[in-house]
C-alpha cells in the first residue's frame, strides 16, 4: 500500500556545481505531493535543483529519492516526469497536437488515451484553435501554455516548471494558475521555480532558496 | 515501439527540413562524397585495367608455359621421347611435343624455315589449324600467307609441295624467329635417327599460378626419376613470383587509397555534422529530455550520412561509367580492354568493395556527435 511518503521527493545532502562554482552544497529538502514554489534570486540554483531532480544534470554528491523510488533515468523521464523549461520547449517541426501526442506515446499511454488527454489539455489551456499549427506560428504565451499541456499529458508524478509565467501577461498567467490550482494530477509533486509574485495567490508550500545561498545579498544593499 | 517510430519519423522529418533549410551543407557533403567515391572508383578501375593488361601481357610472355628441351644425339635416339614421359601430365595442362630436325628447308621467296616433326599426341593441338586446309604431308605455318594455299618449298635439297596454315595461338608463346615447316614423325623418321632437338610445351592456365608451380615441380620430379639430366627445363615460376609481388602491391595500394578516402570522408562529414549538431543541439536535447534515447539521435546522423553516401556513391558510379572510355582511353589502355562488356570495373560488387571504406568513414563521422550527446541535457537547455 502506497503512502504519502512514497510519493514525496526527498533530497539528502545534494551537491552540484558548474565547474568550480558550487551551486548546491549539502542541500536537504522534502517535497510532498502538492504545489511548491521555489523562490530565490537569479543564479541561486532554482533551475539547477529542478534539473537535478529531473535527471538532466548529474549530482556531484548526495541522494535523491523520487516518488516510487525510481532513479532519475530515461524511463522516469518518459513516464513520470513533466518538465517545462524557461525557453525552448516545443519541437519546431511538429504541430502542437503532435508535440503532445509524441510525449504521451513515449510515456507508453494507449493510443485512445493519448488522444483523449491531448484534447483535454488543449481545451484546458485554450489551445483548441491552435492544435494543428506549428509552434513558430504561436505567440509566447500560447507556446508556454502548449509546453505546460505537453508536460501534463502523461499526468506525471513529478511536474517541474521553470519560470512558467515569466514574461506572460495576466490573462495567460491566470490560465496557468487556474490549471495549477485545480487540475494537477493526484499525488503529483509540482515544483515551480519562479520570481513571479502572482503565483503566491495559489495554495502552496514555499522554499526560499536565498537562505541556502545568499550569494547576491549585495544586490539587496544596492536595491 | 510506436514511440520509437514516432521519434524516428520526427528525426527523418528533421533531416529533410534541415536539407531544405541549409542546402549548402548537404550539397557540400554530396560533392565531397561524389568526388571521393568517383576517385576511388577510377582508382579501382585503373587497377583492374592495369591488372588485366598485365595478365594479358604475361600470358603472351608465357606465364603458364613450361618448356623442356633436350638435345638427342644419333646414339640416343632409342630413348623414350620427352613427350611420352610427360604424357601423364597431359590432364593438367595441354602437352605439345615437337622435334626440331637438323635439315635445311627454304621458301624460295621468304628464306629459311625451321623444320619440326610432331607425334600423334600433338596432332590434337594442331587439329583446329589443319582441319580447314587441304590434306598434306607438309604444312607451312606462317602468318604472311593466307591459309590453305599450296606453295613449293625446298626440303633437304628436294622440291616439295606444302600447304599454308595460320599459326595457332599457342605458337605465340614459343620463342621462334622463323616460319615453320611441320610434318608428322612418321614422315621424318630417317632424319630423326640422325639426332634432333626435342622440345615439349606444357600449356597451363596462367591465372592459376599455384597449379603452374605444382606442375613445374611434378616435371622436375619426373625428370629426376627418369634420370634425364640432359633435359633443360624453363618454368615461369620467377615470373609468377614477380606477378604475385605486383598483385600484393596493387592490393595494398588500393586498400591504402580506400583508407585515405574513408578518413577524408569521415573528417568532412564529421565536421559538417558537428556544425549542424551545434545548431540543432537544443532540439536534440529537448527530445532527450522526453526520455528519447541518445542512440536514436545518433542513428539519425548515421542514417543521414549513409543516405548521402548512397546518393553520392550512385552518382559517382554513373559519372565514372560515363567517363570511363574517355579517361582510360586517354591514359593509353587498349580499346578492347575498355569495353565494359569485357571488363566492368563498376559492377555493384566491385563498387561495394571499394566504397566500403567510405561507408566506414561515414559511420565514423558520427563520433563527434556521440561525444556531444554525452553532455547532460540540463547544461544545454535553459
Amino acid at each position: 500500500m502506497s503512502t504519502a511518503a512514497d510519493h514525496a521527493i526527498v533530497c539528502s545532502g545534494l551537491a552540484f556545481g558548474y565547474g568550480r562554482t558550487r551551486v548546491l552544497d549539502q542541500f536537504d529538502a522534502r517535497f510532498a505531493p502538492g504545489l511548491h514554489l521555489v523562490k530565490g534570486f537569479s543564479g541561486c540554483g532554482k533551475s539547477t535543483l529542478l534539473k537535478l531532480i529531473a535527471g538532466y544534470l548529474r549530482l556531484s554528491a548526495g541522494t535523491l529519492t523520487l516518488p516510487g523510488g525510481s532513479p532519475p533515468d530515461a524511463a522516469f523521464q518518459r513516464r513520470s516526469l513533466g518538465f517545462v523549461f524557461q525557453q525552448l520547449n516545443l519541437l519546431p517541426l511538429a504541430t502542437v497536437r503532435r508535440n503532445l501526442e509524441l510525449v504521451g506515446t513515449l510515456a507508453g499511454l494507449p493510443r485512445a488515451e493519448v488522444r483523449a488527454r491531448t484534447d483535454k489539455y488543449l481545451t484546458l489551456l485554450g489551445l483548441d484553435a491552435f492544435a494543428d499549427r506549428l509552434p513558430s506560428t504561436l505567440s509566447g504565451g500560447q507556446q508556454q501554455r502548449a509546453a505546460i499541456a505537453r508536460a501534463l499529458i502523461k499526468e506525471p508524478t513529478v511536474l517541474l516548471l521553470d519560470e512558467p509565467t515569466s514574461g506572460l501577461d495576466d490573462l495567460n498567467c491566470r490560465v496557468i494558475m487556474k490549471l495549477l490550482g485545480n487540475h494537477l494530477p493526484p499525488a503529483c509533486v509540482c515544483l515551480v521555480a519562479t520570481h513571479d509574485q502572482r503565483l503566491d495567490a495559489l495554495p502552496h508550500e514555499g522554499l526560499d532558496f536565498n537562505r541556502f545561498l545568499p550569494v547576491e545579498r549585495h544586490l539587496v544593499a544596492l536595491a | 515501439m510506436k514511440a520509437w517510430t514516432l521519434i524516428a519519423f520526427y528525426l527523418s522529418k528533421d533531416i529533410w527540413s534541415r536539407w531544405l533549410e541549409h542546402p549548402g551543407a548537404v550539397l557540400a557533403r554530396l560533392l565531397v562524397g561524389v568526388l571521393l567515391a568517383a576517385l576511388l572508383l577510377f582508382a579501382q578501375a585503373g587497377f583492374m585495367l592495369a591488372g588485366r593488361s598485365l595478365e594479358t601481357r604475361v600470358a603472351r610472355l608465357g606465364a603458364g608455359t613450361i618448356l623442356l628441351t633436350e638435345v638427342v644425339g644419333p646414339d640416343r635416339t632409342d630413348r623414350a621421347p620427352l613427350g611420352e614421359l610427360l604424357a601423364p601430365l597431359g590432364a593438367r595442362a595441354e602437352l605439345l611435343a615437337f622435334r626440331q630436325i637438323p635439315v635445311t628447308a627454304r621458301d624460295p621467296l621468304r628464306g629459311d624455315l625451321l623444320v619440326l616433326s610432331y607425334g600423334r599426341a600433338t596432332l590434337a593441338a594442331l587439329a583446329p589449324s589443319l582441319a580447314g586446309v587441304p590434306p598434306s604431308a607438309l604444312h607451312y605455318v606462317t602468318p604472311d600467307l593466307p591459309a590453305g594455299i599450296t606453295i613449293e618449298i625446298e626440303l633437304d635439297g628436294a622440291l616439295r609441295d606444302a600447304v599454308t596454315v595460320a599459326p595457332p595461338a599457342w605458337l605465340a608463346r614459343l620463342p621462334l624467329f622463323k616460319p615453320l615447316l611441320i610434318l608428322p614423325d612418321d614422315d621424318a623418321s630417317h632424319w630423326l635417327r640422325q639426332g634432333h632437338l626435342e622440345f615439349c610445351l606444357l600449356l597451363a592456365d596462367p591465372s592459376a599460378p599455384d597449379a603452374v608451380r605444382t606442375l613445374a615441380s611434378s616435371v622436375r620430379t619426373l625428370l629426376t626419376l627418369e634420370n634425364r639430366t640432359t633435359a633443360q627445363l624453363q618454368t615461369p615460376e620467377l615470373l609468377l613470383a614477380e606477378i604475385d609481388k605486383l598483385d600484393t602491391t596493387r592490393r595494398r595500394t588500393q586498400a591504402a587509397a580506400g583508407l585515405a578516402g574513408g578518413a577524408v570522408l569521415a573528417l568532412v562529414f564529421g565536421a559538417i555534422a558537428s556544425l549542424e549538431y551545434r545548431q540543432n543541439r537544443y532540439i536534440v536535447a529537448l527530445l532527450r529530455s522526453f526520455g528519447a534515447p541518445s542512440l536514436l539521435v545518433l542513428l539519425r546522423y548515421a542514417v543521414e550520412a549513409l543516405l548521402l553516401l548512397a546518393i553520392a556513391g550512385t552518382g559517382a558510379r554513373f559519372l565514372a561509367a560515363q567517363l570511363h572510355g574517355i579517361l582510360f582511353g586517354f591514359a593509353g589502355f587498349e580499346t578492347g580492354l575498355l569495353d565494359r562488356a569485357v571488363l566492368d570495373p563498376y559492377a555493384w560488387a566491385d563498387v561495394w568493395h571499394q566504397l566500403r571504406w567510405l561507408l566506414a568513414g561515414a559511420v565514423l563521422s558520427v563520433i563527434p556527435i556521440s561525444l556531444a550527446l554525452r553532455q547532460p541535457v540540463g547544461k544545454i537547455l535553459q
